[in-house]
């Protein structure tokens, strides 16, 4: 009688041993899990949250007009993060813009004029920022809170010249802006790509990148290193100066807090996303893209859902520690390179 | 290759999502109406909140309620999460990107009210100061502001100055918040000056000063006031006096300089009893509220007052002062009742003044109804 031949059963090791190997590249792959299971997770427990709410046609509008000043701010973010440099004048830079634009286009009624001003304003911020964190060899948090503390210094006394606010008097110039959804994705997509183009294929992104990981190896290699971070940061400055032309138009009128916060936003959206912030060669495009997406579907998402707004903030930093505590989190078998 | 199949199956099930979700939400059988405030934590917020809880109980509504920023921003993504909540109306407590307020209400078909202010049809913005219309103010989903202290915040000026006269202070300073965010404290300011010089021409009444908001900043002003002058016995305090001032004079160990406060908060009474504050007083919240829904209510079921013009931007509200321990007790037991049945305005005293459910009502109706003193109150109630 002729036995049946049977496939060995898999050994138990071998089992275990497949399951460490998924689990050791989900580890050394976190920033990717993170970046899209942050994603996934966060669609689908407010989809189901809110009842579908989230989807409705007003509300994805308003995530349209939420993520678009956001994801623009980020990926130009991105190119100061992966040097490993730091950036806290966001918010005050991008108030500043708004405020010269209302005065722009309330002088001249030009949008190309608008956007002009506001990208040089916001490139020369950034560069004054650059310069004197490299010469005079600050830290960049340092020139950064320096620029933060004056351009909210000139936009706090701009305010208080008057008793009534600074409003654009002919909303409609800039309704594209604000009311074109498909403008605010169109924008969106332009500035992923030039972006990602920038990031992914010239030395511009790879010198970044490189001396994000090491600064000293990257000079040794040829790299110029403050010209590319001024030049980083000048990408950052165009993306802000873009970006708060939407923000003015989406809110018509300045205030001395305008802005106020932006940063920290900025910051978590790029995290969510996995992205490290001591920068290198893990820093990607798509971590600003998908985490300003993620982090804008998570304040919708948890207003909807009915969290009182005293919970909101409690919410976003126990889930910004989380992250970070988990992008931050090395191999020990990875060797900690001198910077 | 695993990476770029996972990123196009996340993508297909948000688009999945999306399409399958869109338009899904539970039946509305009550009318959502939203709230926007700075905070939810002080009186204001308390009040605010609990007498909606009444109107909720007694009418087919419910109130969603958002917390947001001072800024434009703050204020517009609060307002965005509510009209994304499926809000019907918007109690708003400041005007605040008015003009992108009633924009954004307008295409969402959702009505819009402003209740700590009142609003004006023209403003003069810098740098030319010349009239400009407030866009969208005609709109017929802006149901306007709200004009505090009765109509005639002078009046409140009269009677602290009368107080501060029989207290014997002399030299007092005034310290408010800008004119901007606050512009009656210019009319307070100057009728109480006027007031004390004739009932007592010895007394001195400082400059207006102002402060933006801060306790660091009240602080500073509060320094000032106490360097230039150092013989001041008193402060009119017009910005939050009990909130802001009180501790600035805290700060400055110089808590024996009286209060003559615009404000309430719970330490009031134990500083009236000791003398350290001579007048408080603040909005009748229950008021506002009530007038701010009254509007609300009948524009959702179409109704609008005969008697209400265009020129009528804004309703009127009262503002209770407490000049003694018998005003306390009044405000107290009427103006921040708990049981708010027994409160300044009861749910049939605002269905008389409303034309979905008195074909009668009037607005000179409504804001008389909403700007009854707390003796008008007391005698109401018998």
């Amino acid at each position: 009688m002729k036995k049946e031949r049977t496939m060995p059963s898999e050994a138990p090791e071998q089992s275990a041993g497949k399951l460490r190997s998924l689990w050791e590249q989900l580890i050394s792959d976190r920033n990717s899990f993170i970046r899209y299971g942050g994603f996934a997770v966060v669609l689908l427990v407010f989809a189901l949250s809110t009842g579908g709410r989230l989807f409705s046609s007003y509300n994805l509008k308003v995530l349209m007009s939420q993520i678009t000043p956001l994801l623009i701010m980020s990926v130009g973010m991105v190119f100061i993060f992966a040097h490993g440099g730091m950036d806290i004048s966001v918010g005050a830079v991008s108030g500043l813009c708004s405020l010269v634009s209302v005065y722009v286009l309330n002088a001249t009624g030009s949008v190309l004029a608008v956007l002009l001003v506001s990208i040089l304003l916001a490139v020369l911020c950034y560069s004054i920022n650059c310069l004197i964190s490299e010469f005079f060899g600050l830290m960049s948090t340092i020139s950064s809170l320096a620029i933060m503390f004056a351009a909210r210094g000139i936009i706090t006394f701009n305010v208080a010249q008057t008793s009534e606010a600074i409003r654009i008097q002919q909303t409609k110039l800039l309704s594209v802006f604000s009311d074109s959804y498909l403008f605010m994705a169109l924008a969106c997509v332009l500035a992923v790509l030039v972006t990602w183009f920038l990031f992914s294929f010239t030395k511009l992104g790879k010198q970044a990148r490189a001396i994000g990981d090491n600064p000293l190896s990257a000079r040794q290699s040829g790299a110029n290193v403050n010209l590319v971070k001024l030049l980083c940061y000048v990408v950052a400055g165009v993306c802000i100066g873009f970006a708060s032309v939407f923000s003015i138009a989406r809110v018509g009128s300045v205030s001395e807090n305008i802005g106020s916060g932006r940063e920290m936003d900025v910051i978590i959206a790029v995290i969510l996303g996995g992205m490290t912030l001591s920068g290198g060669c893990k820093s990607r495009i798509s971590s600003a893209v998908i985490g300003s997406i993620t982090f804008v579907l998570l304040s919708n998402g948890l207003s909807l859902s009915g969290v009182s707004s005293l919970y909101v903030s409690l919410i976003k930093g126990a889930l910004f520690l989380i992250i970070v505590f988990l992008t931050l989190r090395q191999n020990k078998n990875v060797l900690e390179l001198p910077r | 290759m695993k990476k770029a199949i996972s990123i196009l199956l996340l993508c297909a099930l948000m688009v999945g999502l999306c399409v399958g979700m869109s338009g899904c939400g539970s039946k509305q059988e009550t009318t959502k109406i939203g709230v926007i405030l700075y905070n939810f934590t002080d009186i204001q917020g308390k009040e605010i909140q609990a007498y909606c809880d009444y109107l909720k109980a007694n009418f087919p509504v419910e109130f969603v309620y958002r917390a947001v920023g001072s800024n434009d921003e703050d204020h517009i993504s609060g307002l965005q999460d509510l009209l994304s909540q499926g809000c019907k109306a918007i109690i708003s407590g400041y005007d605040t990107a008015l003009s992108k307020s009633i924009a954004m209400c307008e295409e969402a078909g959702c009505y819009y009210v402003v209740a700590l202010g009142s609003v004006s049809a023209v403003e003069f913005p810098a740098p030319d100061y010349q009239p400009t219309p407030v866009e969208g103010i005609e709109s017929k989903y802006f149901l306007g502001g709200t004009t505090q202290f009765g109509g005639d915040p002078a009046a409140v000026g009269v009677a602290y100055a009368q107080k501060a006269a029989e207290a014997g202070l002399k030299h007092i300073g005034a310290i408010t918040f800008p004119t901007f965010a606050f512009a009656e404290g210019q009319a307070i300011y100057e009728a109480f000056k006027a007031t004390l010089a004739q009932l007592n021409p010895d007394a001195e009444v400082y400059d207006l000063q102002e402060f933006m908001f801060t306790q660091e900043l009240c602080n500073a002003e509060v320094t000032a006031l106490i360097s230039n002058h150092p013989e001041v016995d008193a402060v009119l305090g017009l910005g939050s006096g009990l909130d802001f001032i009180r501790p600035a004079l805290q700060a400055q160990n110089r808590a024996d300089i009286k209060l003559l406060a615009l404000g309430y908060n719970d330490t009031v009474q134990s500083l009236m009893e000791s003398g350290s504050v001579i007048t408080a007083g603040t909005n009748n919240y229950t008021q506002i509220t009530a007038s701010c829904f009254a509007r609300i209510y009948d524009a959702l079921n179409g109704n609008s007052y005969a008697d209400r013009t265009a020129e009528d931007l804004n309703a009127v509200v009262g503002y209770p002062v407490i000049l003694s321990m018998d005003d306390l007790a009044d405000f107290q037991q009427i103006v921040v009742a708990a049981d708010k049945a027994n409160s300044s305005i009861t749910v049939d005293e605002l269905k008389s003044v409303m034309v979905t459910t008195n074909k009668d009502a009037t607005w000179a109706a409504l804001n008389e109804l909403t700007s009854r003193d707390v003796a008008a109150i007391k005698a109401a109630r018998g």
